[in-house]
């Protein structure tokens, strides 16, 4: 894919976004739940400090005693991260208790200046044993003692932090699993909007494809609203496009006759008066015929791509060139026979098939001493043709225009396509006309093909493509 | 030989009419399609030489207007548009043939000639009757191979009877054929001419029709 790409631009914000909101409720979410389950666990810690304050307290209200029963198994583990302790505060003459899950160690006291007090009484904080267990612990200082002789202490009861760490740890892993599997729901689906999204660019672009193909001659199909006023500005410039070359195209063609005209005129006074500045002129006047044709030809040729969906009836387009011909040639008596099955069809302009069809007749009858024939007969296209290629499914027309006249030998043959040649100056006509037949053949992906007929003439086989 | 040139182009006109005068035709000239539609129409031309681009009326429309109106007369037509559309577009408007511009002028009076020919029902450019002999492409008369010297109103005038040989061919009939529209049709000259070539081929070979006209031919039991 390309970077600077809609697909793509639409795809990475996207799923950027998709990712940062992704990780933000993850994290927004695992702190929520961190607090809850602390909330959990302080509430039981608070139990048990209840418990212990009561039982050290059961027997005297002003120096608390050591508690017998107090608390569960856990709390005679060692280790275990359950502890408790209560610790008179700067008096070293009192004992410290704590609970036989502790030994010998001791809950460190820790300044109350950066702890915020519960409206119970209770700090909650974190802290780590010197044996690098983290603990939450959960304390409160209870004034006791007579008026005269105060004492404080400090009650506290932790359990092992690791607890919380672990059911966040679980949260967080389940969390971020859904998530991922839900990042990559939100990826996916935005893959296939894209993708949906973005398909009348898809259709628009093949459609313009075919325009250029020449396939078709405007933007067709039913496209979103944003898009159709791209489709109506792209029709409309298709359309002037077509109309400047048609414009074109007439302005060349107009020229172009324009200077036969005078060129009629210099030429007929040249003939008139024979010498070397007359044969000067008349060279020139040669070569701006010449050029006037070829780039009328070119014109023409130009023109021709855009044009499409025509189809030429062939049976009544030969019948009257033939007729126009024969007209022409009435003086040769020439026996003429045409053979052309009625469903006959030419995928091309009218116009192409006459130009191609005179000429080669044209010669013909130029040529022939007594008969010509011209047969055309529709063939299936070969089963190995690619659809949508100028063959495509459609069949071909075969046309085979035969005379009985002098013929061409092999090397006269290949010369007489090249542009320009012409075998014999002395039969009136601007040469045999074969390379404007080539060319046009060719152009609509036809065959072209010479040979010697039965008659013992020029026999000349093209093939077009046919209509369906 | 009486010819029509309608071509909008004056340098081009004068060039036709020059070539086919001095190939021994009388030749009307028109410069728009109104005119030469009006021409073909009145007078009884041979051939007509039309172009097809003209200003006030086009070509294919005079030609059309022409056949509509039953004028049969040969039409040789010029244009500048040489794809064979446009060609047959001609021939199917009743061009009886066709020259592409820019053009030889030897293949415009090769076809003009043909199409002569051809209305006359001949097969060749020489034309023959009995010891007569007439070659319409270099204008030349021999009788009995001997070749003899005409002036061009004589050489027009037995060109017509040989082109209509064994028709009476009226009076009328040779002035508008061998002159142009500005003759002065009541002149008698016709007679003249037809003496003067009695004296130059076989006197009998044309016949006075009393009331009616001359004929050309060689069997004197006709008619």
């Amino acid at each position: 894919m390309k970077f600077n790409s809609l697909a793509l631009r639409l795809f990475l914000t996207s799923t950027a976004i998709a990712l940062i909101v992704l990780v933000l409720t993850g994290f927004q979410l695992i702190n929520q739940f961190r607090n809850t389950i602390e909330d959990n666990f302080d509430e039981r810690l608070k139990a048990n400090l209840s418990l212990l304050i009561e039982s050290s307290l059961r027997e005297s209200v002003e120096t608390p005693k050591e508690p017998d029963q107090f608390g569960g198994f856990a709390f005679t583990l060692p280790n275990s991260g359950w502890y408790w302790q209560i610790e008179p505060i700067d008096n070293d003459q009192l004992p410290v208790f704590t609970s036989s899950s502790l030994g010998s160690e001791r809950l460190n006291l820790i300044t109350r200046e950066h702890v915020t007090e519960e409206q119970d009484g209770t700090i909650k904080y974190y802290i780590e044993q010197s044996s690098g267990q983290r603990l939450r612990v959960i304390e409160r200082l209870i004034s006791l003692g007579t008026n005269d002789k105060p004492q404080t202490y400090a009650y506290m009861v932790s359990g092992d932090s690791s607890e919380i760490d672990d059911d966040v740890v679980d949260f967080a892993y389940m969390l971020t699993l859904s998530f991922f599997i839900l990042g990559l729901g939100l990826i996916l689906a935005t893959f296939i909007q894209v993708k949906i999204g973005l398909q009348p660019l898809r259709i628009v672009e093949s459609g313009l494809t075919d325009v250029r193909a020449g396939k078709t001659d405007k933007l067709e199909g039913d496209f979103p609203a944003e898009i159709e006023p791209l489709q109506f500005e792209i029709n409309n410039l298709i359309k002037s496009n077509m109309n400047i070359i048609e414009r074109a195209r007439t302005h060349v063609g107009n020229l172009a006759h324009a200077l036969k005209t005078p060129l009629s005129v210099i030429n007929n006074e040249v003939n008139a008066k024979p010498g070397p500045f007359a044969d000067k002129i008349a060279g020139q006047v040669e070569i701006m015929q010449t050029q006037i044709s070829h780039h009328l030809d070119r014109a023409r040729m130009a023109a021709r791509v855009g044009i499409v969906g025509n189809i030429t009836e062939v049976e009544p387009a030969l019948s009257r060139l033939s007729r126009a011909i024969k007209r022409i040639y009435e003086e040769k008596s020439i026996r003429y026979a045409m053979d052309c099955p009625a469903e006959a069809k030419f995928a091309g302009e009218q116009q192409d098939f006459e130009e191609i069809i005179g000429n080669l007749l044209d010669n013909a009858f130029k040529w022939a001493k007594s008969r010509v024939t011209c047969q055309v007969s529709i063939e299936k296209p070969p089963k190995t043709a690619k659809p949508g290629g100028i063959e495509g499914n459609n069949s071909l027309i075969m046309i085979l225009i035969e005379d009985d006249g002098p013929g061409l030998s092999e090397s006269e043959q290949s010369q007489v396509r090249k542009r320009g040649k012409r075998l014999d100056e002395t039969v009136p006509g601007s040469g045999l006309g074969l390379s404007i037949v080539n060319d046009l053949v060719d152009l609509y992906g036809g065959q072209f093909d010479l040979g010697t007929s039965a008659m013992g003439g020029l026999s000349v086989k093209i093939q077009l493509p046919g209509g369906t | 030989m009486r010819l029509l040139v309608v071509e909008d182009d004056a340098d081009l006109n004068r060039q036709l009419c020059a070539a086919l005068e001095e190939a021994g035709y009388v030749v009307d000239k028109a410069f728009d399609g109104e005119e030469g539609h009006f021409l073909g129409e009145n007078e009884p031309y041979d051939a007509v030489i039309l172009d097809i681009g003209l200003p006030a009326m086009d070509g294919i429309s005079v030609l059309e207007n022409w056949r509509r109106e039953n004028i049969t007369t040969p039409v040789l037509i010029l244009t500048a548009r040489d794809r064979w559309s446009d060609k047959v577009a001609g021939m199917d408007a009743g061009a009886d043939d066709y020259v592409s511009k820019p053009f030889h002028m030897e293949e415009v009076l090769a076809r003009v000639r043909a199409l002569l020919r051809r209305s006359a029902g001949l097969a060749s450019n020489e034309i023959e009757v009995g010891p007569l002999r007439l070659d319409t492409k270099s204008a030349r008369v021999t009788v009995d191979g001997a070749p003899i010297k005409l002036t061009s109103h004589e050489y027009r005038l037995l060109a017509y009877l040989v082109h209509h040989q064994d028709k009476v061919i009226s009076r009328t009939e040779l002035v508008e054929h061998l002159y142009d529209q500005d003759f002065d049709r009541d002149s008698n000259t016709i007679e003249v001419f037809v003496g003067r070539l009695r004296k130059k081929i076989p006197s009998d070979m044309i016949r006075t029709v009393r009331g009616l006209g001359y004929c050309l031919s060689l069997n004197d039991n006709e008619v």
